[in-house]
């Protein structure tokens, strides 16, 4: 069955996907490196 | 215009909630909780030293992947039984949008949520402090809100219980273990060819967009009690970030399905 074309997706859906993508990417940006960072494996 | 979607998606939630009630998830939940005390206590008496923590470290463990376990399997069977009932085309052809229908759905699973995690945080009070097991509660049910997002997202696009439970519990699994991958992928003893390389950035690039399970409800704090709260606010922020992009998804997949 054929998906409804992009169209049907109302502009605010479309928008909060790429605004909370968007957050994700950042925050893990942000805290990602910090982690690494502060526990290094042991040599 | 806000209250003629909320009252739709309130009444959704709340047939939701009395939906497992009668699913006799209360119960299931008391003999989970009877199990675990079983079998963590077994444990714990066998164990040579430390046997309290030991005992405490099961129990958390065993709760939380029963939890986690409960959640998702009741997420799915209840979304394909009402797919399969045709209740899902009888709500849509209502005047509702379809964001109504889904967010009134999360909207149950969310307080479904609540039970687990108010049922096994109590029971954690025998063996660590109450901040503690408050801490370990309220994460609980942050990881719980997760793992129904991601179900949720999964059975309305799979249709099907096998490749939806499979994706859920691969996604747990691999957010669970994302930290220790990319340690070992980033550490000291990996060569430096570009196989490794490309491996680390294939994971570095899976990491951002998962959360961080692996800090999550996590059994030291009852153990050793270092839970804060900076660890809790660092799992609120990746809760609501998380739960926004699985909701988001998973309401473009809808929109886009042709029933």
């Amino acid at each position: 069955m054929a998906a409804r074309p992009l169209s049907s997706v109302p502009w605010p859906v479309a928008a909060a996907l790429v605004v909370a993508l968007a957050l994700q990417l950042a925050w893990h940006a942000g805290h990602g490196g910090e982690r690494a960072a502060a526990e290094p494996l042991p040599r | 215009m806000l209250p003629a979607v909320l009252t739709p998606m309130l009444t959704i939630a709340r047939y939701t909630v009395l939906e497992a009630l009668r699913n006799r998830l209360v119960w299931l939940l008391l003999l989970i909780v009877l199990a675990a005390v079983g079998i963590s206590g077994f444990l714990g008496a066998v164990a040579l030293t430390e046997s309290r923590q030991v005992q405490a470290a099961l129990l958390a463990a065993g709760l939380r992947f029963a939890a986690v376990f409960l959640m998702v399997v009741f997420v799915v069977t209840s979304m394909l039984r009402e797919a399969n009932d045709k209740g899902v085309e009888l709500l849509l052809a209502l005047a509702l949008p379809r964001a109504a229908y889904l967010l009134g759905k999360l909207c149950g699973f969310a307080a479904l949520a609540l039970l687990p995690a108010l049922l096994f945080g109590a029971l954690c009070l025998f063996f660590a402090p109450w901040d503690q097991c408050l801490l370990w509660g309220v994460s609980l049910v942050c990881e719980l809100w997760i793992a129904a997002a991601f179900s949720l997202m999964c059975v309305l696009s799979f249709n099907q219980p096998l490749p939806a439970l499979a994706a859920t519990f691969g996604f747990y699994l691999l957010a669970r273990a994302i930290g220790s991958l990319q340690l070992i992928a980033h550490g000291p003893f990996n060569s430096h060819a570009a196989s490794q390389r490309l491996i680390g950035a294939a994971l570095d690039v899976i990491a951002a967009v998962l959360p961080r399970l692996d800090q999550f409800t996590r059994t030291d704090w009852l153990v050793y009690h270092g839970g804060d709260a900076a660890a809790l606010a660092g799992i609120a922020v990746q809760t609501v970030l998380c739960v926004a992009l699985l909701t988001a998804v998973a309401l473009f997949d809808l929109y886009r399905k042709r029933f």
